[in-house]
This record gives structure tokens, C-alpha cells and sequence, in this order.
């Protein structure tokens, strides 16, 4: 792309930072120990490398795998060596041990005298982990630290803290449960069951909580993975995860596709082609029966708590029918239903004005 | 052969330390149980200074209630917090009988 790049002379890059007693400390110490030829330069170079290459990623992955394979799972959890089978290399030996959150238990990791960090799977740590206030904190309010990172543990889940001072670095699994949520649809409404009164109204787009929305190709494809797993039916999601499928997700059902910016299934795309990405999605989609087995839960809910709802719904949607957009007036009392004439799954790309007309009037209703 | 087996009781030595060690301070003295057994590892204290002698010393993980750790402690009573220490710094805990 930058053909015309100028690569004529230019100043020399110089950099006028001072180096931190640290820095000073760490290359004194470096050059101490290869001139006494501890190590070589080489050596240092290579550990650098690996630790560079190190990211959270890879730790994501060992978790994504865990969940779509249950024999892999037990194994790993009877011995954390196992996360370096699937090409991560554990560049510094480190001696892992996997945590599991159940629906019991949540896991919180800390090293109170240092910071241990599985760095060959997550890379280096993030500096709060580093920090005195999160060590010293950690073990004595754990609860109170994890709500200031967004995860509030109910009373009856178990907090265990684990601190790693020694040789087991254990991993810090943030990602939350076994089963996860899968996109914003399902997530909002496992958060609002579980905490209604801090759900003023919904306002839902091509989100499904019916069976009556459930398309062919959701059911024959992505809940069968759920319902009969196996290693067939998990290869059947990979195709979901290309291009075509991607694209697709866009423009079926769209009646003016020049309205959708090829910019958005390209990046969308690229964002799937990360390192890792494809197997996490993979769980994500083979975890989606999940959701569907949540939803007369979620119709309790509606029918209890009755939140105001607004429903806009793309008509030509290819995984979630219309079906599901009618469905909701079945529990809820205050609801309004706008199925969008040549709008697809992802009815925003081509109808934004009209569904924020939608919003705020029916936000300045539920007002008024 | 490891001295300690899985959920034996246990107390964490409370000593005073001149020098690195692994045992945080806030958990020295404090009883609990052991929640799993790892291998062998050199004993931190020698291999820190650069002088181990090849002595090398079971680590296990222990698991201790955060209500005994914090007496003020407002949580589930099943919190706990688990933490890895070397033999050398358990001590039995001897069965009272009633």
C-alpha cells in the first residue's frame, strides 16, 4: 500500500529518556552475566522473543478448547501441563495449574510477595496485577475487588483466592464460567434475569429468546452441536466462521446491499482471523443451545418484571425469524414490535435512523 | 515420601525470617488443611542465594477459610484463600479427643 513510502535520509532517531534505576540495574546485571558468560546474548534475545510473543490469546484458546472438548478439559485440570500440547510454547517452565469456575466456585489469582504470572500463555502481566493495592487487596476483599472489574459474586458462589508465591503459577481464568455467553442478545438477557431491578426497559434487535424464532439453519446446524456433540457436528460450525458466512450474516435479506459498507464483513472478518479468535468462537457457537435452554427462564422473567420492551427486527434475518419478534407480545404487557422491511440479522447497517427514531420515542415514552 | 496428605491439617509456621522466603507474612501461624500435593522443588531459602545443594523439598497447596484469616472477614463462610507451602514450613496439627 505505501508504495510511494519515502525511505530517504532522515535525522537520527534518538531517544533523550533517561533510563529508571531499574533499567540501569537490569542492563548492568546483563552484562555481567554474559561477560562472565552465565548466558549469551543470544539467550537474552530469545527469552525476550518468547516473552514478547507470549499473549493472552493463547491462554483464551486453552480455555476455548477446554470447553468444546470434555476429555481435554478433565486433563487439564488434573495437570496444567497440558495447556502446552496445543503449540504454546512454555518458553520459561513455568509449572501451571488450571483453575475452573464453576457454577460454585469463582477463582481469583494473585502472587501477594511478587508477581508470578503464567506468562507463556497470557504474556506479561498487566501492571495493576503488579500493584501493592491489587496484591494486598486480593487476598483480604477479594469480593470488593472483583466487583471493581465488573463481576459481582452472588453469596452463594464460593471466592477462592489463590496465591502463587511459590512454583504452581496457577491461571488467572477471568473469562468467567465453563459455559459462556454468546453475543449481546443472550448476555443482556442472562444479566437482566438475574438482576431485573437494574433493568429500566429492553430494547431489543434481532435478539431471540423463541423457539418460535429458531430458523432451520440454527437448529440443524449450530443447537445440534449442542444437542448430539461430537466431533462431526463441532465441524460442522467451522464453515459459520469463514467469509461466505460472515458476508452472509450482512447482506441475506438486505434489499439495497450498496447500504452496507464492505468495510463491515471485512473487519468482522478480520477480527475472526486473529490468532486463537476461530477456536474461542467455535466454543461460543457450540455453547449456544445454552441459550436456548435459558429461555422459559427468560419468559419468567418478562412475565414477572414485565420491563417495558421495544422490539425492532430486521424481516430477512437468516438465523433469527420473524416468528421471534412477534413472540415477545406473548409475556410482555408494554412492548412495541417494528419488523424492518429489507433489513437483515444486522438491521443497524441499514436502518440506523429509523430504529433511533424508534429508540427515542419509545425511551421518551416510557418517560412521560 | 511427603510428610503431609491430602486434607491433613495443618499449621503454617509463624516465624520470623532474616532473607527471602516464599511464605507471605500474612499467613504465617495460621491453621488450615492441605488441599493437594505438588512435587518436589529446591528449598527457595538456599536456592535464592545461589548456594543449593541439590536438598529439595515436597510444596504442597494449602487451603485456609478466610473467616479464620480475617476475623473481620464479610464474605461467603466457604471463601478461602489457597496458597503453596514448602514442608518445611508446616507443622501438624495433633487431634485433641474429646
Amino acid at each position: 500500500m505505501n508504495e510511494h513510502h519515502d525511505h530517504g535520509a532522515h535525522a537520527p532517531i534518538v531517544s533523550r529518556e533517561t533510563p529508571g534505576e531499574w533499567e540501569i540495574l537490569e542492563i548492568a546485571v546483563r552484562e555481567l552475566a554474559i561477560a562472565k558468560g552465565l548466558i549469551t546474548a543470544d539467550d537474552h534475545r530469545r527469552l525476550l522473543e518468547g516473552m514478547d510473543a507470549a499473549n493472552p490469546a493463547l491462554g483464551a484458546k486453552v480455555v476455548a478448547h477446554a470447553w468444546v472438548d470434555e476429555a481435554y478439559r478433565a486433563r487439564l485440570v488434573a495437570d496444567g501441563s497440558v495447556a502446552f500440547e496445543l503449540g504454546v510454547d512454555n518458553y520459561d517452565r513455568t509449572n501451571l495449574i488450571v483453575l475452573e469456575n464453576t457454577p460454585r466456585v469463582h477463582n481469583l489469582v494473585v502472587c501477594t510477595l511478587c508477581s508470578c504470572y503464567p506468562r507463556p500463555i497470557l504474556g506479561l502481566p498487566p501492571d495493576w496485577y503488579k500493584s501493592p493495592a491489587y496484591r494486598s487487596r486480593a487476598v483480604r476483599w477479594p469480593r470488593a475487588v472483583l466487583a471493581e472489574f465488573g463481576t459481582v459474586v452472588p453469596d452463594d458462589v464460593s471466592v477462592l483466592v489463590h496465591d502463587s508465591p511459590a512454583r504452581g503459577t496457577a491461571s488467572p481464568d477471568q473469562g468467567g464460567s465453563r459455559r459462556p455467553p454468546y453475543f449481546g442478545g443472550p448476555v443482556g438477557f442472562r444479566l437482566a434475569a438475574r438482576r431485573p431491578e437494574r433493568v429500566a426497559a429492553l430494547v431489543v434487535q434481532n435478539a431471540n429468546a423463541y423457539e418460535d424464532g429458531v430458523t432451520e439453519v440454527l437448529r440443524s446446524v449450530v443447537l445440534r452441536a449442542w444437542t448430539e456433540r461430537s466431533p462431526e457436528t463441532l465441524a460442522g460450525l467451522r464453515p459459520l466462521l469463514e467469509l461466505p458466512s460472515t458476508k452472509r450474516q450482512y447482506l441475506e435479506g438486505v434489499a439495497d446491499p450498496s447500504l452496507v459498507s464492505p468495510d463491515a464483513w471485512q473487519h468482522a472478518q478480520w477480527g475472526m482471523e486473529r490468532p486463537g479468535n476461530k477456536d474461542i468462537q467455535l466454543a461460543l457457537h457450540a455453547n449456544y443451545g445454552s441459550n436456548v435452554e435459558r429461555y422459559e427462564q427468560w419468559h419468567d422473567y418478562f412475565r414477572r418484571h414485565q420491563p417495558p420492551t421495544l422490539v425492532v427486527w430486521g424481516k430477512g434475518d437468516f438465523v433469527f425469524s420473524e416468528g421471534g419478534a412477534h413472540a415477545y407480545a406473548r409475556d410482555l404487557k408494554t412492548i412495541e414490535t417494528h419488523v424492518l422491511e429489507g433489513a437483515g440479522h444486522f438491521a443497524l447497517e441499514t436502518h440506523a435512523p429509523e430504529i433511533a427514531r424508534h429508540i427515542r420515542e419509545f425511551l421518551r415514552r416510557q418517560r412521560t | 515420601v511427603s510428610a503431609f496428605a491430602k486434607g491433613q491439617a495443618v499449621r503454617i509456621a509463624d516465624r520470623l525470617t532474616v532473607g527471602h522466603t516464599r511464605v507471605p507474612s500474612y499467613v504465617r501461624g495460621a491453621q488450615g488443611a492441605i488441599e493437594r500435593v505438588l512435587r518436589e522443588f529446591l528449598i527457595p531459602e538456599d536456592d535464592a542465594f545461589g548456594r543449593p545443594d541439590g536438598r529439595r523439598l515436597t510444596l504442597y497447596r494449602v487451603r485456609l477459610a478466610a473467616r479464620d484469616l480475617w476475623p473481620q472477614y464479610r464474605g461467603a463462610t466457604s471463601d478461602e484463600v489457597q496458597l503453596e507451602i514448602y514442608e518445611h514450613w508446616l507443622e501438624p496439627i495433633e487431634e485433641v479427643s474429646p
